[in-house]
């Protein structure tokens, strides 16, 4: 749905002054001005940007502070096979960690500096919310000149249920991150759930043996859909609940993803899952 | 309207026999001659689901002439109950109009037209001893054995299944106790090939660990919900005491075997190294490669190159490594599946646009100047060229009156050999069929199916003036790598009349029946969600 034009003027105004105004670059965006409705359909084609395949990434817009120098890649020089195929250059590390449907970024902004050596990635399908992460992104790089500080974060619009593969190699990844994921309340919109007995697999093949999915939710049901899932598929275990309180990221899930605020306010449940990626049965 | 107008849409060769599906019947031709027809019956209640085309009390009387064999289905055949009145040919066309508008939507491609659920995949047992065949607007898959009665050659169906979603692709394990078929939702199910008795399935859990409610709560509560208007919802779904009655899944035994969020269009089960593959393509350039049955949730790899739909691919059986695939894009590409490597391209465009050119009137270069690809069929077969066994690669396109033939080299590279003008659009290819019988020469003969109801090179203009001798199936052979046209297959034309095929509109639905790749192409402007 779209809002009354007078909304969308201000919007538009909004961001053509942010644009133009150097300084206004560092103040944070203002939320308002980037809300969208929040469902997406994710089996219908949307206009989506894609790699043909990861080679074809080309990340280093996202990471700039992770792209090769010259004199590295005088090192390894392209060939003639990579510019025939169009393969995009690697940067000096890979992303390793997901956040598929991030949101506003709560949870990648507040990871930054505690992983700062890892880079991390948004999966946004919302075209709004996810200009509003990267113009976040820019916003406390810039305001972080000297640290470094944020350069590891990213994030892109895309429809992860469909393109995963298009964008990380097998075993790639080593944490996946579901934070309050769409419902899907209605039984028939089950197959549109963001965790499946299918898509796991998918799941299993870019995370590496060891990795670990992590799951929250304040829908209970949707809770034990996602554990039974997980369960049954042969390449997944639950991780114990020791283990799971223990990890930094679960704490930070849980009160600093945008969602885990709101249902804070409520005072409502928070359900916690992680699962860990079990090696491959031989064969 | 004559009979042999309706063309044949998909081929499968079991053993000596060709097995050739006509709408929604299926032929079974040995030695040339053709033995026996099985009909599908209508489905039940479908006459108010569907707009039918005028049905005439002549018809149905042909229908209960003709030479079908297996009697059990005619005899309950169609009561022509929803026979329109002559007053009613300006509504009907109302209907027609009405069609072609909503032509947009893509639920409407699945409709053939016809009386009764067209076929729209054959796979066949490596036993040559049972014909599966799925039945697309019943979603139903359907296990034929062939028997044999006083020397004729009959397909008996033994089962049928309807599956949750429309199957695109099948195919049977080389166990030959399995099919694996392939939905329209991106989903892979295996069934056996001979389901268990009714009583013993209902034993069997389902596989897909849903769990199920038996008394409906909503799964929302007032802490999960963050405004007012849902809160409302919620308060209404309490009230409400009676459970929406969830669709019951197949009460068959079926497994989920793995699947894509995107429609899958072809599926090939594969050996390499002592290991099975299951290799599956999608409509979002998918090319994804998983274990074999019983590791099926584990993903070996994808091939990703394809900038539009994967519609076919192929493992040469002599090169099990590599992988030919073709789809929406103007090459053929040629994998090494196992890595994901792509090896090489082979540019198709120019050998179609060649074609083509010959097809396209000055109204129409206006309008569409270049012609859009859509494989449909890629087949491979080893042949002798200069004293050598070769690798050949033959390739079809949607709507487009050619075969392509192509040698894959021991370098890997598919190179250009052929252009094979056919009479008609290429619809369907077996290779070797009807082989030992009088062979007395080694060389392969190839049947192809054209199509007898388009104008060769549209899938939309409906031929009306086609030559009488276009006989829908016609006979190749392969002489010294070259692909030449040995005449034409012996299809009897009996009064046979689809009579479904006929009339305005026919044409529209035909299409979608015969040429329903083109639509997996993504289209610009769609979907503004934003």
């Amino acid at each position: 749905m779209v809002g009354p034009p007078n909304k969308r003027q201000k919007r538009e105004q909004y961001k053509s002054e942010r644009g133009e105004d150097a300084k206004k670059t560092q103040e944070l965006p203002k939320k308002k001005f980037y809300r969208q409705r929040a469902h997406a359909n994710p089996f219908s084609d949307h206009h989506l940007v894609y790699p043909i395949s990861p080679d074809h990434m080309d990340w280093s817009s996202y990471y700039p502070a992770f792209v090769t120098t010259p004199e590295e890649d005088q090192a390894n020089p392209v060939t003639d096979i990579d510019i025939d195929i169009g393969r995009a250059r690697p940067l000096k590390k890979n992303v390793e960690v997901a956040d598929i449907g991030c949101g506003f970024g709560g949870l990648l902004v507040a990871l930054a500096p505690v992983l700062p050596d890892t880079l991390l990635l948004g999966m946004e399908i919302r075209t709004q919310v996810t200009e509003y992460v990267q113009e976040r992104i820019k916003a406390l790089r810039a305001q972080n000149p000297d640290t470094g500080l944020y350069q590891n974060i990213g994030c892109l619009r895309a429809n992860a249920m469909k393109f995963l593969p298009n964008f990380f190699k097998k075993h790639q990844l080593s944490k996946i991150f579901f934070c309050f994921p769409d419902p899907h309340f209605k039984a028939r919109k089950h197959k549109a759930r963001i965790v499946s007995t299918t898509l796991n697999s998918e799941y299993a093949y870019v995370l590496r043996p060891g990795g670990i999915i992590y799951t929250i939710t304040d829908v209970e049901d949707l809770h034990n859909w996602m554990v039974s899932h997980f369960d049954a598929h042969p390449s997944f275990e639950r991780v114990p609940e020791e283990e799971q309180e223990a990890d930094d990221c679960v704490k930070i899930m849980r009160v600093e993803t945008e969602e885990g605020k709101k249902v804070e306010r409520n005072k409502g449940p928070k359900f916690v899952a992680l699962f860990r990626r079990l090696e491959d049965p031989p064969w | 309207m004559s009979s042999s107008r309706m063309p044949y849409q998909c081929m499968v060769q079991s053993g000596s026999m060709l097995i050739a599906a006509r709408g929604s019947t299926i032929d079974l031709f040995q030695d040339g001659s053709l033995h026996s027809t099985w009909k599908c019956p209508p489905i039940q209640g479908a006459g108010n689901a569907q707009p039918l085309p005028e049905v005439t009390t002549k018809l149905a009387a042909q229908n209960l002439e003709s030479p079908s064999v297996e009697t059990n289905i005619d005899s309950a055949s169609p009561p022509t109950k929803k026979r329109k009145l002559p007053a009613s040919g300006p509504a009907d066309e109302q209907t027609v109009s009405k069609d072609g508008k909503k032509k947009k939507n893509r639920s409407d491609v699945v409709l053939s037209g016809l009386k009764a659920p067209a076929v729209v995949a054959l796979a066949v047992t490596k036993a040559s001893n049972h014909v599966v065949a799925v039945t697309g607007e019943d979603k139903t898959i359907r296990v034929f054995e062939i028997i044999q009665k006083d020397g004729i050659h009959q397909l008996k169906q033994l089962s049928q299944r309807t599956m949750p979603k429309r199957p695109c692709a099948i195919t049977v394990t080389n166990d030959d106790s399995t099919i694996i078929s392939a939905d329209k939702f991106g989903d892979v199910f295996s069934l056996p090939l001979i389901p268990l008795e009714a009583t013993e399935t209902a034993n069997l859990a389902p596989h897909t660990p849903e769990p199920s409610t038996k008394s409906f709560t909503p799964a929302a509560n007032e802490l999960t919900i963050h405004s007012q208007r849902n809160l409302k919802a919620l308060e209404n779904q309490r009230r409400q005491t009676n459970k929406p009655t969830e669709k019951d899944g197949a009460t068959f035994e079926h497994k989920l075997l793995l699947g894509h969020v995107s429609m899958l269009t072809h599926i090939v089960l594969t050996t390499l190294n002592g290991r099975d593959y299951i290799i599956t393509a999608d409509r979002d350039e998918h090319i994804r490669v998983s274990r074999g049955i019983p590791q099926t949730h584990v993903i070996e790899g994808f091939c990703l190159g394809h900038s539009e739909f994967v519609s076919r691919i192929c493992v040469p059986s002599n090169r099990p490594q590599l992988l030919i695939s073709g789809g929406g894009d103007d090459h053929l590409f040629l994998w090494e599946w196992e890595s994901g490597n792509m090896i090489s391209k082979a540019d198709l465009k120019q050998f179609v646009s060649a074609v083509m050119q010959e097809f396209s009137t000055g109204e129409e270069s206006e309008t569409s100047s270049e012609p859009k690809i859509a494989v449909s069929g890629i087949y491979y077969t080893k042949q002798a060229l200069s004293d050598n066994l070769q690798d050949f690669i033959l390739v079809t396109c949607e709507g487009v009156p050619a075969l392509f033939t192509f040698l894959l080299t021991t370098e890997n590279r598919l190179n250009y050999m052929q252009t094979v003008k056919l009479s008609g659009n290429a619809l369907a290819v077996v290779i070797n069929p009807l082989a030992g019988s009088d062979q007395s020469d080694s060389s392969t003969q190839l049947i192809v199916s054209v199509d007898t109801f388009h104008k060769p090179g549209s899938t939309t203009e409906e031929w009306k003036d086609a030559d009488k001798n276009t006989y829908p199936l016609q006979r190749y052979k392969f002489q010294d790598g070259k692909l030449i046209q040995e005449g034409v297959f012996q299809v009897p034309t009996p009064v046979r009349d689809e009579g479904d095929a006929s009339g305005s509109g026919a044409s529209g639905r035909l299409t979608n029946l015969l040429y329903s790749l083109e639509n997996l192409r993504k289209r610009e402007g769609e979907a503004q969600e934003e």
